[in-house]
């Protein structure tokens, strides 16, 4: 029998995290389609989305999505990975870090495309 | 009426790949698959190893896969298969010869959610009481009669054997869910842990091979909700 012991080892907050970001991602996600889909006009012009993205409400909603996305996606990533690594603790301890770094980094991007659009 | 059977065999003793055989057989009406194991076993070859004992359903012992399906060899009736009927071990587990398979990771799994009664008062000379409403509350948790099938059913336990498996949670739920039992934070270690109920995908193939019609994926549900309630 080889169940890893620890209390509190199992993800519960993880997995609390996917469900709450799971449904936070779904007003957002519908409000971006919407908005940048099917609420537009003929023409896909830079200044008029860089005039709305610039505005603190957009980024705050751009910064959200970014991270509910990114938190929701990369932890559904490393919970399929997980099944496959239970007995294999170092190829896990390289994989989550790989899985962190990604969600880092994209993260950083995405922040530094999404902060400095000025009005 | 003549079906034929296309069943997995495998001896590590004689050939180091497993293989499928074919046997006819004379089936009578209202036989089940393992009436025509037996006739198999006892008629044409007595080389093919299959675990049975009660033929009622109840002791576990014959859950195999069954055209695709898990299922217990003594409840499925012949004629409610169609063509060629394919017998196979319980997927999943170690195959040791032909239908049997090797449960011991099934039955430490169990060991390990402490599947007794933890009471949190020491024994009287008296039974510990319990009303009917509280006595509902195991109800479609106490039934299980350990078969393996959900286990063996499922794809999380595929890749993971050390995953606790549908069986294991459904009995650790079966007494969580007891009024009489104080036993979850003992139970938490093994519950909570990595391989515990965290691991569970609610993919329902469990709930689709129980020959019991339980459901141990609404089970490890109520182990979250448990759980949930404290840790919030």
């Amino acid at each position: 029998m080889t169940v890893e012991r620890g209390r509190g080892s199992g993800g519960f907050w993880w997995w609390m995290m996917q469900r709450v970001t799971g449904i936070l991602l779904f007003p957002v996600l519908m409000v971006h389609y919407v908005v940048t889909h099917l609420h537009t006009s003929h023409y896909v012009e830079y200044d008029k989305i860089a005039a709305r993205v610039a505005t603190p409400a957009w980024k705050f909603l751009n910064i959200l999505f970014l991270t509910i996305v990114l938190l929701h996606g990369l932890y559904g990533v490393w919970n399929v990975l997980l099944d496959y690594l239970s007995k294999r603790p170092v190829l896990r301890a390289v994989l989550y870090s790989i899985v962190v770094t990604i969600g880092l980094a994209l993260y950083v991007l995405g922040l530094v495309t999404i902060v400095p659009f000025s009005a | 009426m003549e079906r034929q059977f296309k069943i997995y065999r495998f001896n590590p003793e004689a050939a180091p790949a497993a293989s499928f055989q074919t046997y006819t057989v004379d089936i009578q009406h209202a036989w089940t698959v393992l009436d025509a194991l037996n006739a198999i076993k006892w008629d044409q070859d007595g080389s093919l190893s299959f675990r049975r004992s009660c033929r009622h359903g109840i002791c576990g012992s014959c859950a195999m896969k069954i055209n695709g399906k898990n299922g217990l060899a003594c409840e499925v009736q012949v004629e409610s298969l169609k063509g060629v009927i394919t017998v196979e071990p319980l997927p999943g587990f170690k195959v040791i010869r032909d239908l049997v398979t090797d449960m011991d990771g099934f039955f430490s799994h169990l060991e390990a959610v402490k599947p007794w009664l933890i009471a949190g008062t020491p024994p009287t000379d008296k039974e510990r009481v319990q009303s009917p409403e509280d006595r509902k509350l195991i109800d479609g948790l106490y039934e299980c009669i350990l078969c393996g099938a959900c286990t063996s059913a499922c794809p999380s336990y595929w890749v993971n054997d050390d995953f606790l498996g549908p069986a294991a949670l459904l009995k650790a739920a079966r007494y969580v869910m007891d009024t009489r039992d104080d036993g979850l934070t003992d139970r938490l270690d093994v519950l909570d842990s990595r391989n515990g109920i965290w691991r569970c995908h609610t993919i329902f193939n469990c709930v689709e091979a129980c020959p019991k019609s339980l459901n141990p994926t609404e089970a490890i549900v109520k182990l979250r909700q448990k759980l949930a309630a404290l840790r919030i």
